[in-house]
C-alpha cells in the first residue's frame, strides 16, 4: 500500500491487487508489538545507531546498502504515519518509545495495546482510499508474473471468486506478497504468507537470496488454544514480568533465572532440545508461568488483556500456559539492489518479499519499518520508470492443459508444513534436509490446471500447494549448502559460525533450483 | 532431531470431545443444502478449526475464507452460526449440532463465503 502511495504521488495510474481483501490478511495487520526507528523522541538517537544495531543483529550477513537505507528513510515514513493519524503511543506530548532486545536505545514506536500492526494497516487502507489514482482489486490471485524478452510485463491472474483469467498489463510491477511463515506446521501468520513472491519471481527468472534464514519466535503461544490474539503476544509481557521458562519437570532449562534474557534463536533451540529429550510441555512446547507475579502486578502489566484471557479460560495466577518456536519472519527473499530492483527489468520487489535487509537474524521492530521504507522506494523508481517506457501489449495466459491430480491438496499443504517444521525448522540436520528435499521434489512435479468456473478451492490449495514447494525446496536447498550455524540457521551437525560462510548465497530457477554463493 | 510437530490450532493431545456441524453448500444460481460432519476436537477450539479440518481430513472443495486463522484481525470470517453473524475464528465448537450457514445479506459466492469486499474493491 506505500509502493501504491508513493508512485500515486509522482503521478502514476496504480492497480493495487490482492489475493483476498485489501489490507487484511498478510504480516502487517498481525503485527503486535513494536516499530523500530531513530526519532530520538526519548533520547538522542540517529540513524546510524539503528544501523550499527540492525548489522550487529544480522550476524555478518546484513546487505549493507539495504539496511542503511531501512535505517535512514524510516523516520520519515514513521512522522508521515504519524499525520495520517496511526495513533503511535504518546508520552508527556511525544511519541513514546521502548527499548527493545538488541537496540542500544529507546527506540521503537507502538500502538497500545497490542494495536501496531492493525492501526499501521487501517491508516495505509484509509489513505489509498482517498487517491483516485489508486485503483484496488481484491479477490485477484495473481498465478504468474508475463515476462517477454526478459522484461517483466505485468502479471496473469485469476478473479478467485469467478475463476475467470485476468491478464494484466503494467509497465512496472512491484512484488510485495511478504514472507514464508506458511510453510510451517507452527506460525504466527496469516494464511496468504504461503510465499507467493519468491515463487512469482523465481519463475520470471529473478534472484532470491539467502533463503535459508527463517526467523523463529522462540515463545509462540501453543497451548490452551487461544483465540482472538496473535501468538506472539507474550513478548511485552516478558519485558515487564521476566516470566519462568520450565520444562515438563517444572524446570528453568535456560540461565535466566526468571529474567527475559535469551536471544532468540539460543531460547529457540533450547526448547527444541529439551522437547526432543522427552522433557517438552504435553503439546510438544515448554512452559511459560507468570505465577510468581501477584494478581496486581500481573493486572498493570497486562491492562485489559488479562480480560481477554479470562475469555480464553486462563488465568496467569493459576496455571502456566505452552509456548513453542513458530516461524514468524523471512529474512531472505528477493534480491533488489537500493532501489528495489530485482534482476528482472521493470520488476520490483518491497517489505518482507525482499531479501537482505536484515542479514541472519532480523532486529525487533524492523519488519514494519522495512515494509513502509521499501514500499516507499519501490513506488518513486517505479513511478520514475512508467514515465519513460510505453504500456506493454499483453496477451491472455495459454490456459493449462494439466489434469486435476488425484490428492487432497489442503491435506498436503499440512503435511509439507509438518515436514518443514520437522526437517527445516529451528534446528537442522544434513539427513532431515535430504529427507524433506526428497519429499518436497515429489511435490514439486505438480502441474496446476486450469481453475473450474465459480469459487474453487481445490484449485486454490493447488496454486498454493505449488508456490509452497517451489519456495520449500529453495529454503531446504540453501539450508542443506549452508554447512554453518548463523542466526536463524541453526544445524545440529555444524553447531559453530564459519568466516568461509559470512557470504550470501543466491537462487535462481533453470528448470531446477541453481544455488550460487 | 527435534520432535515431530502439529500446528497449535490442529487438535493434538485431547481430542475427545465431537461437534455435529450442519454446513450449508452451495453456488450461485443452484438450490443449495446442508452437509453433516462430526468433528472431533479438544477443549477452546474454534468453529474456523473445525471447518479447516473439513477440509483436510473430508473435503477440500468446502469454501471458508480467512486469513489470520486466529488473531482476529483479518475480519474475514464472518458467517452466520445458529442464525447469529459471527467470526468463525472466535466461536468455539461445542457438543451439539452448530448450523453454519453465509451471511444472508451479501451476495453469495460459494458454500460459506459471500462478497464482503467494499464495493470499489471488487
Amino acid at each position: 500500500m506505500n509502493a501504491a502511495l508513493a508512485a500515486a504521488r509522482e503521478g502514476a495510474g496504480c492497480l493495487l491487487v490482492d489475493r483476498s481483501l485489501i489490507g487484511r490478511g498478510g504480516a502487517t495487520v498481525m503485527a503486535q508489538m513494536t516499530v523500530a526507528v531513530a526519532l530520538g523522541e526519548e533520547e538522542p538517537d540517529d540513524p546510524e545507531h539503528h544501523l550499527a544495531d540492525t548489522l550487529k543483529a544480522g550476524r555478518g550477513l546484513c546487505d549493507a546498502r539495504l539496511s542503511e537505507l531501512l535505517c535512514r528513510e524510516a523516520p520519515q515514513c514513521i512522522r508521515e504515519m504519524d499525520r495520517w493519524g496511526v495513533g503511535w503511543a504518546r508520552n508527556n506530548g511525544h511519541i513514546s518509545q521502548v527499548q527493545a532486545p538488541g537496540h542500544e536505545r529507546r527506540r521503537c514506536v507502538y500502538v497500545d495495546f497490542l494495536n501496531t500492526g492493525p492501526a499501521v494497516s487501517k491508516t495505509l487502507r484509509a489513505q489509498v482510499q482517498r487517491v483516485p489514482e489508486i485503483r484496488r482489486t481484491g479477490d485477484l490471485l495473481v498465478t504468474d508474473l508475463a515476462v517477454r524478452d526478459g522484461i517483466c510485463v505485468g502479471a496473469h491472474a485469476v478473479h478467485t471468486a469467478t475463476g475467470e483469467a485476468v491478464s494484466l498489463a503494467a509497465k512496472a510491477t512491484i512484488v510485495a506478497t511478504g514472507g514464508l511463515t506458511r510453510l510451517y506446521a507452527r506460525n504466527s501468520a496469516s494464511i496468504n504468507m504461503g510465499g507467493d513472491g519468491y515463487a512469482l519471481a523465481l519463475r520470471a527468472g529473478a534472484e532470491l537470496i539467502d533463503m535459508e534464514f527463517v526467523q523463529f519466535f522462540p515463545i509462540g503461544h501453543l497451548a490452551p488454544r487461544l483465540v482472538g490474539m496473535d501468538p506472539i503476544m507474550w513478548d511485552p509481557f516478558r519485558y515487564k514480568l521476566g516470566g519462568r521458562l520450565l520444562n515438563a519437570d517444572m524446570r528453568e532449562f535456560l540461565p535466566e533465572g526468571g529474567r527475559y534474557t535469551a536471544a532468540r534463536d539460543l531460547a529457540t533451540a533450547a526448547i527444541v532440545k529439551e522437547v526432543a529429550a522427552g522433557r517438552g510441555s504435553p503439546h510438544g512446547g515448554a512452559w511459560l508461568s507468570f505465577q510468581h507475579c501477584s494478581a496486581p502486578e500481573l493486572r498493570a502489566a497486562f491492562g485489559p488483556v488479562i480480560e481477554r484471557l479470562a475469555k480464553n479460560g486462563i488465568d496467569l495466577t493459576r496455571q502456566p500456559v505452552e509456548v513453542a518456536p513458530m516461524a514468524h519472519y523471512h529474512m531472505g527473499g528477493v534480491r533488489v539492489d537500493a532501489d528495489m530492483r530485482t534482476s528482472v527489468p521493470h520488476l520490483f520487489a518491497a517489505g518482507e518479499a525482499v531479501g537482505g535487509a536484515n542479514g541472519a537474524n532480523r532486529l525487533s521492530g524492523n519488519a514494519i519499518s522495512e515494509a513502509l521504507v521499501f514500499g516507499l522506494t519501490a513506488g518513486l523508481r517505479a513511478a520514475a520508470l512508467v514515465a519513460s517506457v510505453p504500456m506493454p501489449k499483453l496477451a491472455p495466459a495459454a490456459r493449462a492443459s494439466a489434469e486435476r491430480p488425484a490428492m487432497n491438496p489442503a491435506a498436503e499443504i499440512v503435511r509439507l508444513q509438518k515436514l518443514m517444521n520437522d526437517h527445516v525448522g529451528p534446528v537442522r540436520t544434513r539427513a532431515g534436509l535430504e529427507r524433506a528435499l526428497g519429499e518436497i521434489k515429489a511435490l514439486r512435479a505438480l502441474e496446476l490446471p486450469s481453475p473450474g468456473s465459480g469459487m474453487d478451492p481445490v484449485w486454490l490449495d493447488l496454486h498454493d500447494l505449488r508456490n509452497m514447494a517451489l519456495v520449500a525446496e529453495a529454503v531446504a536447498h540453501a539450508a542443506l549448502l549452508r554447512e554453518e550455524s548463523r542466526g536463524a540457521h541453526q544445524r545440529d551437525d555444524f553447531a559453530q559460525s564459519s568466516d568461509a560462510w559470512q557470504r550470501h548465497q543466491r537462487i535462481r530457477l533453470h528448470g531446477e533450483l541453481r544455488v550460487e554463493s | 532431531m527435534p520432535g515431530s510437530v502439529t500446528s497449535a490450532s490442529a487438535c493434538t493431545v485431547n481430542c475427545v470431545l465431537k461437534a455435529r456441524l450442519k454446513v450449508w453448500r452451495g453456488a450461485p444460481g443452484a438450490a443449495g443444502g446442508y452437509e453433516h460432519h462430526e468433528v472431533p476436537y479438544e477443549s477452546g477450539q474454534t468453529v474456523l478449526d473445525g471447518l479447516r479440518w473439513i477440509r483436510v481430513h473430508r473435503d477440500p472443495s468446502l469454501a471458508i475464507r480467512f486469513s489470520c486463522i486466529n488473531a482476529n484481525a483479518c475480519k474475514e470470517c464472518m458467517i452466520q452460526v445458529d442464525g447469529k453473524t459471527v467470526y468463525a475464528c472466535t466461536t468455539r465448537l461445542v457438543e451439539r449440532e452448530m448450523t453454519l450457514e453465509p451471511l444472508p445479506n451479501k451476495a453469495l459466492i460459494k458454500d460459506l463465503v459471500t462478497q464482503i469486499a467494499p464495493p470499489d474493491e471488487r
